[in-house]
């Protein structure tokens, strides 16, 4: 039985409850009090990630820390079509690897702006926000061309693959961090489209996608 | 800096996305002249531009859904009607013919180019400030840029590119490329090598006092293959632009207080 160590509001915990969901994998919740009571810095959990960090993913006795990996392992182990993670092909592999460390690179500016404004972090709030721009300006291009030449998708495969479930949290989530979408276009046709996929779910801050009714 | 509320700039035709950034079901967001507009396409394939504002409570319109003869406000249902952007129906009132008070403010549309326009004020007939036909082949990726209209079109008086059918091969000293101001917000730009010749129109889209978008498409022909290394190409160039002004104008504007005088 899979257990996720998690926080509600947290959108690297909310990218692993996503991909969970679309691949309907059964799992336990262990909710951790990340704000305010700080329980992810604690003896017990320090233990089980030493980083302090959520969330962390117990399968068996198989304990993962960092929501990139554990998308990853989820991903390799469970997703039967093998489309979340092509381990198939070497260079979409790269691909989506480095699409996964520009997640954590987003998570590192958008996510702590968000912190700043909502949970009270002393980040430096205009090097976050200007951070985040450069990445989503980044992104938006990259969107556009994969438009053009592919289906929109982070990767420009046919499908989606899990880098785009590690991008759009805490993109999706930037307006709380200050950080509006106004001129990335192509990043929002980009999170209608994820979240038209069939299985997804919400978390506090991602509304229901705007299906017709 | 231009005052945003001149009439002239009111009344001006202006670019606010390309064809592809409406697609069905979806709802652009994007400001002309500070003033928040939603863009959607309706069933019918026409553009809806509306004020970016739900009647009833305030909600941003882009945050609801297109459903194709409607958009649906997220905040609480209300639907307006392709088209004219009446309330079709109140989901708390659902045996009441909503009021045709009730309505978006909707602005006018062109599709040209490969460009949706608009304009805020619009007492007169179309303008003939908008090229009436453009047998455009390519839309460009349109770039945001945090500087006022007026300096990005400075910058794109001398915009420089080069013609789409050497973009494989190396830069050669024969190539030429120059753009000429039709006015302070479209520009013509041509680049050759020989007989070949690749023309571009670009335009400004003034979003507030301190963003503009930069627009663009080619005219005439393009072979297949050279479509996405032109798009790439260009957006390249603007890209490049948008650093360069930005540099620009975070060295002139120093002086927090006096970029907030110049942009009122």
């Amino acid at each position: 039985m899979i257990t996720l160590y998690d926080f509600e509001l947290s959108g690297d915990c909310y990218k692993v409850r996503l991909l969970l969901a679309l691949l309907e994998v059964p799992y336990s919740r262990h909710p951790i009090d990340f704000y305010p009571g700080r329980e992810h810095k604690s003896p017990w959990f320090l233990e089980l990630n030493p980083l302090g960090q959520l969330p962390v993913l117990k399968d068996e006795d198989y304990v993962l820390r960092d929501a990139q990996a554990i998308l990853v392992y989820l991903a390799s182990r469970y997703d039967g079509s093998g489309l979340w993670y092509p381990r198939a092909d070497p260079a979409l592999l790269g691909t989506i690897t480095s699409w996964l460390m520009f997640a954590d690179a987003i998570t590192s500016t958008a996510a702590a702006a968000r912190l700043h404004d909502g949970m009270f972090y002393e980040f430096d709030i205009d090097q976050c926000r200007a951070g985040a721009h450069r990445l989503f300006r980044i992104l938006d291009e990259h969107l556009w061309f994969s438009e053009r030449s592919a289906a929109g998708w982070i990767c420009e495969v046919a499908h989606p693959t899990i880098a785009d479930l590690a991008v759009l949290p805490y993109v999706q989530l930037s307006e709380e961090g200050g950080i509006p979408r106004r001129d990335y276009p192509a990043i929002r046709r980009w999170l209608d489209r994820v979240k038209r996929l069939p299985g997804f779910i919400t978390m506090p801050g991602i509304i229901a996608p705007p299906m017709p009714a | 800096m231009s005052n945003l509320d001149h009439p002239d700039l009111q009344r001006r035709w202006f670019p606010i996305c390309g064809r592809h950034d409406v697609p069905v079901e979806h709802v652009f967001e994007t400001e002309l002249l500070g003033h928040e507009l939603a863009v959607w396409r309706g069933q019918r394939g026409n553009v809806n531009v509306w004020e970016n504002r739900c009647p009833h409570r305030g909600m941003r319109l882009s945050m609801g859904a297109n459903l194709g003869g409607e958009l649906r406000c997220a905040y609480h249902g209300y639907r307006f009607a392709d088209g004219s952007g009446l309330c079709t129906s109140v989901p708390a009132l659902p045996d009441r013919l909503p009021p045709r008070s009730l309505c978006i403010k909707v602005y006018p549309m062109l599709e040209r180019g490969g460009l949706i326009w608009t304009r805020l004020v619009a007492d007169e007939p179309a303008s003939e400030l908008l090229p009436s036909l453009m047998a455009s082949s390519l839309v460009l990726y349109s770039v945001a840029i945090h500087s006022a209209v007026l300096a990005v079109g400075t910058l794109l008086a001398g915009y420089r590119f080069r013609p789409s059918a050497t973009l494989l091969g190396p830069e050669s000293a024969d190539e030429r490329c120059s753009t000429s101001a039709l006015d302070a917000y479209s520009f013509r730009s041509v680049a050759s090598k020989g007989r070949v010749t690749t023309e571009v129109r670009l335009f400004t889209q003034p979003v507030d006092a301190q963003c503009t978008v930069v627009h663009g498409f080619l005219l005439g022909d393009i072979a297949e293959q050279q479509r996405l290394p032109t798009l790439r190409h260009h957006a390249l160039k603007l890209i490049r632009l948008r650093e360069a002004s930005e540099r620009r104008g975070s060295a002139s504007n120093s002086d927090p207080q006096e970029h907030n005088g110049q942009s009122q």
